[in-house]
């Protein structure tokens, strides 16, 4: 490596590289919080394979976290739209980062509403119901804390393109969170409502 | 060899502190393992199968033998193997360490303020591929050899249920770890378990010479570590699995149970007494211990019956 | 604006933060060492009161009690790994040398870095307050497994305070650990490519990379456990006939020591790499080997998740797992031979000084093989039964990341420590708190060694209640001898640091003569943002002795970022 041009490179772009760095540091910590989840899962896993999980009468149903993944699912292809408009004109992102956060309401209001439908209304309480509801709720909150955490990202971002700030940097490092929700909904699916 | 008689022991095994004291005071027989069998000590001779080879030696004095770097007295008709592999395996490591140091101290001696020679990259092509090729051939040479071993080893006792399972006269053992106490359930003489004739003992095995015994191990609490130094036998009692092994007495004599896991306060009390027996000794003591057990056999007492249908492998 | 005492508590210079690291780390070193020596005293003399302890025990008149004993070892355990030996590698040293060594102007979140520090001095006021709390400390044992660490069997407060604690440094090891893996990659000087970077770089690199994906794991597991403890859940209690319910215990098993053993290499890299580095400073010669070093060290990080469950071949593991991990864990020790053999390579022919510093890698190496040889039978499922939960193992990682982490600790300590506090230590003091502490590390863990290869079982409060380990008093009443002389050497440091701190000399700006960029590009002790000018790497670390420098220079060095001598030095 030619250390004279990587000086220059470094010098012309401080900005490009200290947005690279908050992206990687991004990348890192939504990976440890994935290391964590999977962590949760495998214990969850296990105790499904022991034979403790004992599904509640009424096993909860596969349709409401389908619909919540497609919710999940819609807010990608959002950002990555929010991310991508022309520097010109980043209040143009601001639909895309409007759609996202609805598409991401939509995840957590369906989740949350199927989640108070088991506890309330199917009587799958926490800890009576053993390993299967500690999971059930226990991973499903944690899933939703780490796309509640993308969500805000989003809304600060969308906030500052209101303003008149540019956020696409912002929807960039918010995308890669978003894929990492995807994957431990992905593992949570599998693991837990997955009869 | 008096001591503890089998049927007495059926004891509610609640976590108050009244059993733990009954435990404690049931009157377990004390003797030196060194002086039980009568047969004087024994020292086993590497051998890969039963019978063993029964040298018997001079014994050297209790206080020197702290410092010889010797494993506990052997009286497992497998556990020479054990024994010898690790032998086998510390020779090559103290090699590898006396070569590592003897090194290390010429280096520095030879080299102390020297004039270095000096390659610009630390090292040619051909030293490093020396390091690689070196390290290699240590790591065939001495981690092959416990590998092999231990391979050998695990396949032939550690891992091979089939031999108490193929062996018509193998003892049957289920055995229910407690803070902090040892309790074992024999089938009786109907060799079925959960049978009013059920032997049941605290801190007290007993086992014939010369046949495999086959352990199942639960734990009622916490997670226990059974262990008998002896017979080179280590197995975790984990609440809610059985978990199983199988050892083979080469003789008679009295020995220790020891918990390895630490369960609590009175951990390092959680010891239980192991009498090898002649098989004729065993068949009485297992005959009058299941006369008494069924005599004193109550229905009603639900705690008592925890013991399990035998698991095949 | 802010008051000064705030200034100098949140601060977030790195040099700052490793010293608040340093005096955390010691202080808890200390009380670590300090819970040895009650543990020793008990193996030698059962029992009996120990002198000067009637104030803390008076209802035993100082004699240890079984429920004390327990206290000990539980907190000597976690003290040490948690509070003392990784915050002195990672905290104190690596705070203080990862910039500079790269040549960067402190860590790319500096913030991140305060407040890990004070989530790691939160967690270690946690544990000081449990020694205060009804029932006394935590005392499930290190790895606290459950149920005993449950509240069914402990349900002391202080158990579930030292849980929290553990989170509280999981925080403190993850932020530092995010922050020492983006500072390296993104935050590299111009021209200190991978290759330039001194191999204690590469250490820390590694070990942060570990705490990264691994102390989530740690988290998980003590999360749960906590929410046995506080909320009620039953993931681990169950299955115990005696409390009922339908958790699985052996699960907290298998996260910890999927935490566990990526933790003791997090423990050994950082002084891997300073070995590497001071051997080759000190022989005046570079490193032999470089890229098979850091390889081989990339090597056992890659592969240190893969080797976890041979701390759970006698928990009815199955035999195809048993044979997994039996194989995956020989194979870890491949890479570690490579590198042995490239730091004597690096010493032979060499011109070598016997520093303080170079002491102390040595002993390190030292240390560090003896217990890497006598982890061998540990790894192999037959010959780690007999040997399983006995003082052999206990030895056995002692001497790996006890005393090889220790001496390890110094070692970088005595060579930076002119760097941190711009004053010199005395070398002979030094140079004899090393060598007394290595000959007694070796005798204590020997000690240990032989004791355990006699069958005497970890943890025991009183072993000879046991018959066949009643001979084996006079074993450890010799090597309690040794581990009270080794806590008295520690003497020799203390009187060295307080003297030099009261009245040393000043340093001089390059006493090691190496031409890495903290000795050459900075001050001592450095600037707060260390570097006048942002220096521009040229070659590597280890650029020592050769023939063209020392024509040109006079010296046998070369700073990696002079530009006095063109041409091809790497």
């Amino acid at each position: 490596m030619n250390p004279e041009a990587s000086l220059a490179s470094s010098e012309a772009s401080a900005p490009r590289r200290a947005e690279s760095t908050r992206w990687f540091a991004g990348v890192l910590a939504h990976g440890a919080g994935t290391m964590f989840f999977v962590a949760l899962a495998f214990a969850a896993g296990w105790y499904r394979m022991r034979g403790l999980w004992v599904l509640p009468a009424v096993a909860p149903s596969v349709l409401p976290p389908c619909v919540a993944g497609a919710f999940l699912l819609g807010v990608g292809p959002l950002l990555l739209r929010a991310s991508r408009v022309d520097a010109s004109t980043p209040r143009r992102a601001l639909p895309w980062l409007g759609g996202a956060l609805v598409s991401g309401a939509g995840f957590l209001g369906t989740q949350a509403a199927w989640l108070h439908v088991m506890f309330w209304y199917r009587d799958l309480r926490v800890p009576e119901g053993g390993a299967f509801a500690s999971a059930f709720y226990g991973l499903s909150a944690l899933q939703a804390v780490h796309v509640g955490l993308v969500l805000l990202a989003v809304l600060v971002a969308a906030v500052s393109t209101w303003r008149g700030g540019d956020a696409r940097d912002a929807a960039r490092r918010a995308l890669a969170g978003w894929l990492f929700t995807v994957a431990t909904f992905g593992l949570l699916f599998l693991a837990v409502y997955l009869p | 060899m008096g001591g503890v008689v089998g049927g007495e022991a059926r004891v509610t095994p609640d976590l108050s502190p009244a059993r733990l004291i009954l435990s404690e005071s049931t009157p377990a027989p004390q003797p030196v393992p060194s002086e039980a069998g009568g047969a004087g000590p024994v020292h086993q001779t590497p051998v890969r199968s039963a019978p063993p080879a029964n040298a018997v030696t001079p014994r050297m004095s209790e206080q020197a033998r702290a410092w010889t770097l010797s494993p506990p007295e052997g009286a497992s008709t497998y556990g020479p193997r054990i024994d010898a592999l690790l032998e086998r395996s510390h020779v090559f490591e103290a090699g590898l360490a006396a070569v590592m140091l003897a090194w290390l101290v010429l280096a520095v001696w030879r080299f102390r303020g020297a004039r270095p020679v000096v390659a610009a990259n630390g090292g040619t092509r051909r030293s490093r591929a020396w390091v690689l090729g070196l390290a290699v051939c240590v790591f065939v040479g001495v981690d092959g050899t416990l590998f092999l071993g231990s391979e050998r080893y695990a396949r032939d006792v550690l891992w091979n249920l089939e031999v108490p399972a193929n062996d018509p006269r193998t003892v049957r053992l289920e055995l229910n770890a407690h803070q902090w106490s040892w309790e074992a359930r024999y089938a009786g003489e109907d060799g079925r378990f959960g049978t009013p004739d059920d032997v049941v003992t605290w801190n007290d095995l007993r086992v014939p010479v010369g046949v495999p015994v086959w352990v199942q191990l639960v734990s009622t609490d916490v997670v226990h570590g059974f262990s008998l130094p002896a017979f080179r036998v280590k197995l975790d009692a984990i609440p809610g699995r059985v978990n199983q092994t199988w050892f083979q007495a080469a003789r008679e004599g009295t020995f220790e149970v020891a918990c390895y896991q630490h369960c609590g306060t009175s951990h390092y009390r959680m010891r239980g007494l192991l009498t090898v027996l002649s098989e004729a000794d065993y068949a009485r003591w297992l005959h009058e211990a299941g006369r008494l057990a069924t005599q004193s056999y109550d229905a009603d007492d639900a705690a008592a019956h925890w013991g399990w249908e035998w698991r095949a492998p | 604006m802010r008051a000064s005492w705030v200034r100098a508590l949140w601060t977030t210079d790195h040099k700052q933060v490793a010293r608040q690291y340093l005096w955390g780390g010691l202080g808890f070193l200390l009380l670590g060492g300090l819970l040895a020596l009650l543990i020793r005293w008990q193996w030698a003399w059962p029992g009996q009161p120990v002198p000067g302890l009637a104030w803390a025990l008076p209802e035993s008149r100082g004699a240890l009690t079984p429920p004390t004993y327990t206290v000990l070892f539980t907190l000597h355990g976690l003290v040490m790994i948690f509070f003392a030996v990784t915050p002195l590698l990672f905290g104190a040293l690596g705070h203080f040398v990862l910039p500079l060594a790269i040549g960067a102007r402190g860590f790319a979140f500096p913030r991140l870095s305060a407040a890990g520090f004070w989530a790691y001095a939160v967690g270690g006021a946690l544990v000081l307050a449990s020694f205060a709390v009804r029932l006394g400390p935590a005392s499930a044992g290190w790895t606290s497994y459950p149920p005993l660490a449950t509240p069914a069997f402990t349900p002391g407060v202080g158990q579930t305070l030292m849980t929290v604690a553990i989170l509280c440094v999981g925080v403190s090891a993850f932020s530092y650990g995010l922050n020492f893996v983006v500072t390296v990659v993104r935050c590299r000087a111009p021209g200190m490519t991978w290759g330039r970077m001194p191999l204690v770089v590469w250490g820390l690199f590694y070990g942060a990379v570990l705490n990264v994906l691994f102390v989530p794991v740690l988290a998980a597991a003590t999360l749960l456990l906590l929410l046995d403890r506080v909320a009620g859940t039953q993931f681990f209690i169950a299955g115990a006939a005696a409390v009922g319910g339908g958790g699985d215990p052996i699960v907290y098993q298998h996260l910890f020591w999927l935490f566990g053993h990526p933790e003791v290499y997090i423990l050994i890299l950082p002084a891997w790499g300073m070995v590497g580095d001071f051997v080759a400073y000190f022989s005046r010669k570079p490193a032999h080997g470089y890229r098979l070093t850091a390889g081989a060290m990339g090597a056992v990080t890659a592969m240190s998740g893969l080797v976890y469950a041979h701390h759970l071949f006698t928990s009815g593991l199955s035999p195809v797992l048993g044979r997994a991990f039996m194989v995956l864990t020989l194979l870890i020790s491949l890479p570690a031979e490579v590198m042995f053999l490239n730091w004597l390579m690096t010493l032979w022919r060499g011109s070598v000084r016997l520093t303080s510093p170079m002491l102390a890698a040595l002993a390190t190496m030292v240390v560090f093989g003896l217990g890497g040889i006598t982890g061998l039978a540990l790894g192999a499922v037959a010959t780690d039964v007999p040997l399983h939960g006995t003082m052999w193992v206990v030895g056995h990682f002692h001497l790996t990341m006890g005393a090889a982490s220790f001496l390890a600790v110094f070692a970088g300590l005595y060579f930076w420590f002119p760097k941190m506090y711009g004053r010199a230590l005395h070398e002979g003091l030094a140079k004899a708190h090393v060598l007394a502490s290595a000959v007694l590390f070796v005798g204590v863990f020997g000690g240990q060694l032989a004791a355990g290869y006699a069958g005497q079982l970890r943890r025991l409060y009183d072993p000879y209640q046991y018959t066949y380990l009643k001979h084996l008093l006079p074993l450890n009443q010799w090597t309690t001898g040794c581990a009270f002389l080794l806590g008295a050497a520690q003497l020799l440091f203390v009187g060295n640091l307080v003297w030099t701190l009261w009245r040393g000399r000043a340093a001089e700006p390059n006493p090691w003569s190496v031409g890495t960029l903290e000795w050459t590009c900075a001050t001592s002790p450095p600037a707060p943002d260390n570097y006048a000018t942002e220096p521009v790497v040229l070659r590597g670390p280890h650029v020592l002795s050769q023939p063209d420098v020392q024509q040109q220079l006079g010296r046998d060095w070369i700073g990696q970022a002079e530009a006095a001598v063109l041409g091809g030095t790497e």
